[in-house]
């Protein structure tokens, strides 16, 4: 792979003495879309916190453009271009629409992402921009976290579950946007419990099984029935090759 | 005419209250911390406000020149050395950490200065006042309810137009998400804290240019600022103002039909809303803003 964004080595992370992540690894292509796809608790938004620096691995290695980031703390690595759309969104509710987008904007690295160019990206904001974000409809919300992120104009966007609680036709909406933001160069890493939305949105798709890369490969040629199977974790021919469950589901 | 002059003389009364209070609502507003020194720093900066007039000899308005920008600093290296490191550590923590700072400077005054009343000479400053027919209006206190109008107003504007105050409100909304979206904590939490403690050291001075200074007076500082708060809505600045004045308006009052249950009358109204109204006039789901 020539233009390595992010590399993610043999991580280990968790929570108090419970481990999410059990040496998990990954590369991220500049421009390259990623897609991070397993069943509720199987680490998948660890991941994304852990990458995105909330989150300090107990084991392993985070390179951002070849440089080791493991240690640097959530605000410097959003400086630096890695930054997380979260899952349920989570705005600044009492701030405006615009005023969400204008928080990371503050700070942000040079690039195509101005206000005027989200706007384009995201009509339906521009139409809402003054209101407080506290108050728009779920698909709003969800264009104002897309937006807030790429106004830092990162290298590399985590998006999580982005059509958490929306109606299809608008995640639909989003998913289209995609091929766009990537042409501006973003390489972006994406969460997505649909298999089907997952696999054809992306070049490479990861299935995580309890805290583990259980299968991997191009999103083209993977086989839908095994990456199922893997998403399972159910026995389709060979065993399962995860470790007896860690108990409850960790929250994803 | 006398009851017109009463409320005229709370309200101003209110003003010096809020001028108190806005540090401690503005702290809570953005970080969710309780100051319980915030009295004892405001009586730390009317100690450095006299210190400084008698060391140099200069007037009133000189030292609070030079007192004031300490003031701040001494807020924002308490913040990054201290507040910091208690908000991390859970709930209650900060509650145990400000209330043993306010031991140790209530302890710190007493060594250096004696327990005894210091007055803090402004002229005439203290006794200057417009009559208009029976109605008195005190330079002082008039000068403090506009500072306090002035101070809410001006932060007000910055919380709602700056970049400054766009991140303080998002990090008072979400803080890990604030921090993920490339805000640095630190250092907009030490600027809230200085702006706090300043306008509370300057309150203190003012009010004491009056009542005179004594290392207690901390705690009974922040009993009238924390009921102005609580009164007022936590975290609504404006609230803060509001809250002062109902403060002020009931004791001036209750006080001309009885003195001793002046101060009653205000811990009654106090009792009052956090009965009736737990969450203060102006409190709202939103955390800080106007």
């Amino acid at each position: 792979m020539t233009d390595l964004i992010l590399r993610v080595d043999q991580l280990d992370a968790g929570y108090q003495d419970f481990q999410a992540l059990f040496g998990v690894s990954l590369e991220l292509a500049q421009g390259e879309t990623v897609a991070l796809v397993g069943a509720n608790g199987a680490g998948k938004s660890t991941l994304l916190m852990t990458i995105a620096g909330a989150l300090r691995p107990w084991r392993g290695q985070i390179a951002l453009d070849g440089a080791d980031v493991t240690s640097q703390p959530d605000y410097q690595r959003a400086r630096a271009g890695v930054v997380l759309v979260p899952e349920g969104r989570r705005l600044f509710p009492s701030l405006s629409a615009e005023e969400n987008i204008l928080v990371p904007a503050a700070r942000r690295q040079a690039g195509p992402w101005t206000l005027d160019a989200l706007y384009e990206l995201f009509p339906m904001i521009a139409a809402r921009r003054t209101h407080r974000a506290g108050l728009l409809s779920g698909g709003e919300q969800q264009a104002v976290a897309i937006a807030r992120a790429l106004a830092a104009n990162p290298r590399v966007l985590l998006l999580d579950e982005v059509s958490l609680g929306l109606a299809p036709a608008i995640v639909d909406s989003f998913y289209r946007m995609l091929p766009t933001i990537q042409a501006s160069g973003v390489s972006i890493l994406l969460v997505e419990q649909d298999i089907d939305r997952a696999l054809t949105a992306s070049a490479r798709t990861l299935c995580l099984l309890e805290g583990r890369v259980v299968l991997s490969g191009e999103s083209r040629s993977l086989d839908r029935d095994e990456l199922i199977a893997a998403y399972f974790g159910a026995p389709a021919g060979p065993p399962s090759p995860g470790p007896p469950g860690p108990g409850p589901a960790v929250r994803a | 005419m006398t009851w017109v002059n009463d409320v005229v003389q709370g309200i101003f009364l209110g003003g010096a209250y809020a001028l108190t209070a806005i540090g401690l609502s503005l702290m809570f507003g953005v970080m969710r911390l309780v100051n319980l020194a915030h009295g004892d720093l405001a009586v730390c900066g009317t100690y450095l406000a006299t210190t400084v007039m008698a060391m140099f000899g200069v007037p009133l308005w000189v030292a609070l020149l030079i007192m004031v920008p300490l003031a701040f600093l001494l807020g924002a290296v308490l913040q990054l050395s201290l507040f910091d490191r208690a908000l991390a550590s859970g709930p209650t923590a900060p509650l145990l950490v400000t209330f043993g700072l306010s031991v140790i400077i209530e302890n710190l005054l007493q060594q250096i200065y004696s327990a005894n009343t210091r007055g803090v000479p402004a002229g005439n400053l203290d006794v200057a006042a417009v009559h208009l027919g029976a109605l008195v209006l005190p330079w002082l206190a008039m000068l403090k309810l506009i500072l306090a109008t002035a101070v809410i107003g001006g932060l007000s504007l910055l919380l709602q137009h700056t970049g400054w105050g766009r991140r303080v409100r998002a990090t008072s909304d979400d803080l890990a998400i604030a921090r993920l979206q490339g805000i640095r904590v630190r250092p907009l939490f030490a600027s809230v804290t200085g702006i706090a403690i300043a306008a509370a050291a300057l309150a203190g001075t003012l009010n004491a240019v009056t009542t005179g200074v004594y290392p207690a007076l901390g705690a009974l500082t922040l009993i009238f600022a924390f009921e102005a708060v609580i009164i007022g809505g936590l975290g609504s600045l404006w609230g803060t103002l509001v809250g002062g004045m109902l403060l002020g308006v009931t004791q001036v009052v209750v006080s001309q039909v009885s003195v001793p249950y002046a101060t009653l009358a205000s811990q009654l109204l106090f009792l009052a809303v956090l009965a009736v109204r737990p969450q203060g006039l102006f409190g709202s789901a939103q955390a800080v803003g106007g």
